[in-house]
């Protein structure tokens, strides 16, 4: 989390439109993720049976560590600090007051519901008792948003292992044995060159723009650039971006 | 207590959410945002791969400009043109050209031409189009003689240089040397010009008395010289068209070194007063006054304007030991400029200004080096070990220098930027003094 929250800021300075699209993200996400929590949060008794026949799935042994751990201590979280991840805490809530009168009927009108993909993630054990699964709910709405964040967030830490970095230095030294420097390259030139890719990392299109070389420079850009096509894949396909832009500033 | 204040009552829960929420949210709209940017500080120093294709049409005996091209582009050091027997179609001018097999051909760049009649002369159509875009970077008609037609197939060399590398070419251009046959005293001096590439070399004087210093004029059509028929130095000047002469200064015990102004109205010279002692002087060409520029005991010579004409670099010992100096025509104290290395000399300013070619024994030897006054750094740019007389093409981006090979001089350049060097075929005889002019 602290990588994370390092890695944010860095990006966050590289300009004012991150700045602002993050802060735009941030109240929208924040505001979705309270009012999913409230909704999940509520006794009401329409939403409970879509969550019912998840008691009847089967559970893969590796799914049952976190609700069972959750299960064992339920009443230490009120004071545990906030270094684990949240799942244990959201299942730590106090059970619900008025569990439905009515777990066992329905789950065989809807089976086909129960496959959803997040609910298994975290269906507790059968031996969980009918009285959590007001707590199951609200963990299952909130499982949702976690894995739809924990997906944001693999990619964030690719960032942060220098997946991308390794990319660009792949792209970087491909390019660089690719360009035939014109005399007039030189150190002063600064040329940007927009490179669309599709993947596999053929290059569709290079387009020099913002540029204070001259037409052979111009010339030896583009050149470069589809010469060095199909320019390197990252490692992680994550990673792969469709825009890339080349700066060319020789440095003598 | 309500459930729908559980927020409240567990706050910490709602931070840690938060910041969860922050750290993706952050990290999405940062990368959905600044695009990845790669920065290139460097390129190869692979020479650009081209093919040349060759010429159609015929216009008699002659001249395979395809041939001329190639080696002119090969000599610069910065193209690699495919072997001939490698080609796979070898269209004309305004034939489209099947660009997966260029490609496949691993050329970046493909030049197409054509000579033709053009009335009671000649034309030749070129195109240069770039392989890896499809694009046709040049669409070109020369006109075009028989006798000149290696002049020609030299300028379309220029124009592919110019359009690829970015500074003008200079094949299309002339040197001028010495060249020495026979043994002492039966020796034989021969003033030579030659097309850039060594070819059509024609002797303008000749003499059993020693030639020396030849330096083009800034317009490419004279020829100043020191020659010693009658015993004395003496520095003339000669129109190369008509082969008209003049001698312009018999002073003293020694005439020597002339350089023109960048105007091409005056010549800087090394002149001797009969006591020996050597000092520069300037001539006006066409008024015939002198003006002495320095006075001092030492040895000042070799001179060679700046391109602002405002200043003389020069050889002196003033020192001790030959090292570069520079002074303003309008008199005051000589500035050295060379530090580094026991001995520099014969300096030659680049057409730029930024920089001199001059002989140094700074890196063990005679070689040609190259100082960069912005700097002041000085590199070596060939391996001697008796290489002399450096001049820069007119484009600035070559050397042409005479080096030893076998107990005689040839005629050699070098690129300073890739290294590249050649040596020019010449006759069999003992190549002095080279100089790089321009066409006139």
């Amino acid at each position: 989390m602290n990588a994370e929250a390092s890695l944010f800021l860095a990006r966050a300075s590289v300009s004012q439109r991150a700045v602002l699209g993050s802060l735009l993200g941030h109240v929208v996400v924040v505001g979705l993720s309270l009012l999913l929590a409230r909704l999940s949060w509520s006794p009401d008794a329409r939403v409970v049976p879509q969550v019912q026949p998840i008691q009847t799935v089967l559970v893969e042994a590796s799914a049952l560590r976190r609700p069972a751990r959750s299960a064992v201590k339920p009443v230490v979280t009120g004071a545990e600090p906030v270094v684990m991840p949240p799942v244990p805490a959201v299942v730590a809530a106090p059970p619900m007051p008025q569990p439905t009168a009515a777990p066992s009927r329905k789950p065989r009108q809807r089976p086909p519901v129960a496959a959803a993909a997040p609910a298994r993630a975290l269906t507790p054990p059968p031996a969980a008792t009918v009285s959590r699964a007001a707590a199951q709910a609200r963990l299952t709405a909130e499982a949702a948003l976690e894995a739809q964040l924990s997906a944001e967030t693999s990619r964030a830490t690719a960032l942060a292992q220098g997946g991308l970095d390794e990319w660009n230095l792949r792209v970087r030294e491909r390019v660089e044995s690719n360009w035939y420097r014109p005399a007039t390259a030189r150190r002063g030139l600064h040329c940007r060159v927009a490179v669309t890719l599709v993947p596999g990392g053929t290059v569709v299109s290079a387009v020099v723009e913002d540029c204070n070389g001259d037409a052979a420079v111009r010339e030896s850009l583009r050149t470069a650039v589809l010469r060095s096509s199909p320019l390197p894949m990252p490692q992680d396909a994550r990673l792969f971006e469709r825009q890339l832009v080349l700066e060319f500033t020789p440095d003598d | 207590m309500t459930d729908s204040v559980w927020w409240c009552r567990q706050p910490w829960r709602v931070v840690r959410l938060w910041l969860c929420l922050v750290c993706c949210a952050g990290g999405w709209s940062a990368t959905a945002t600044a695009q990845l940017v790669v920065q290139i500080t460097r390129g190869s120093d692979a020479p650009i791969p081209v093919a040349v294709v060759p010429f159609v049409g015929n216009v008699g005996p002659g001249v395979d400009l395809a041939a001329v091209v190639t080696a002119d582009l090969e000599r610069s050091g910065r193209f690699k043109v495919l072997p001939r027997t490698d080609l796979l179609a070898q269209p004309a001018p305004g034939e489209p050209l099947l660009w997966a097999d260029w490609r496949r051909l691993a050329v970046d760049h493909v030049l197409v031409g054509r000579v033709r009649a053009n009335g009671a002369t000649l034309a030749v159509d070129y195109e240069l189009y770039n392989v890896t875009t499809g694009e046709r970077l040049l669409g070109l008609s020369l006109p075009a003689a028989l006798p000149t037609l290696r002049t020609s197939a030299h300028r379309v060399a220029d124009a592919v240089y110019e359009r690829l590398i970015g500074v003008p070419g200079a094949f299309a251009s002339r040197l001028a040397y010495v060249a020495v046959e026979g043994r002492a005293p039966q020796q034989r001096f021969r003033l030579v010009v030659a097309d850039a590439d060594g070819e059509n070399a024609t002797t303008v004087l000749s003499s059993q008395q020693p030639v020396m210093a030849p330096a083009f004029s800034p317009d490419g059509t004279q020829l100043a010289y020191v020659s010693f028929e009658g015993g004395r130095s003496a520095v003339w000047v000669q129109q190369l068209r008509t082969g008209e002469r003049e001698r312009v200064s018999a002073r003293g015990s020694l005439n020597d070194a002339p350089a023109w102004s960048p105007d091409g109205t005056q010549l800087a010279l090394a002149l001797a007063s009969e006591g020996g002692n050597v000092d520069l002087w300037v001539l006006q060409l066409a008024a015939r006054t002198l003006v002495r520029v320095t006075n001092d005991p030492a040895i000042d010579t070799e001179p060679a304007f700046a391109p602002d004409g405002q200043s003389l670099y020069f050889t002196s010992d003033r020192g001790g030991r030959a090292q570069i100096y520079r002074v303003p025509l309008v008199g005051g104290r000589p500035q050295r400029v060379s530090w580094e290395g026991a001995y520099n000399a014969r300096p030659r300013v680049s057409p730029d200004g930024s920089r001199l070619a001059l002989i140094s024994t700074a890196a063990g030897g005679y070689r040609i080096g190259v100082l960069e006054l912005a700097t002041g750094t000085l590199r070596s740019v060939t391996d001697g070990p008796n290489d002399e007389s450096p001049a820069f093409a007119p484009n600035g981006q070559w050397l042409v220098f005479a080096a030893r090979r076998a107990g005689r001089g040839v005629l050699a350049t070098v690129a300073i930027d890739s290294g590249a060097r050649t040596v020019l075929t010449a006759p069999a005889a003992d190549i002095r003094s080279p100089t790089w002019g321009r066409l006139p």
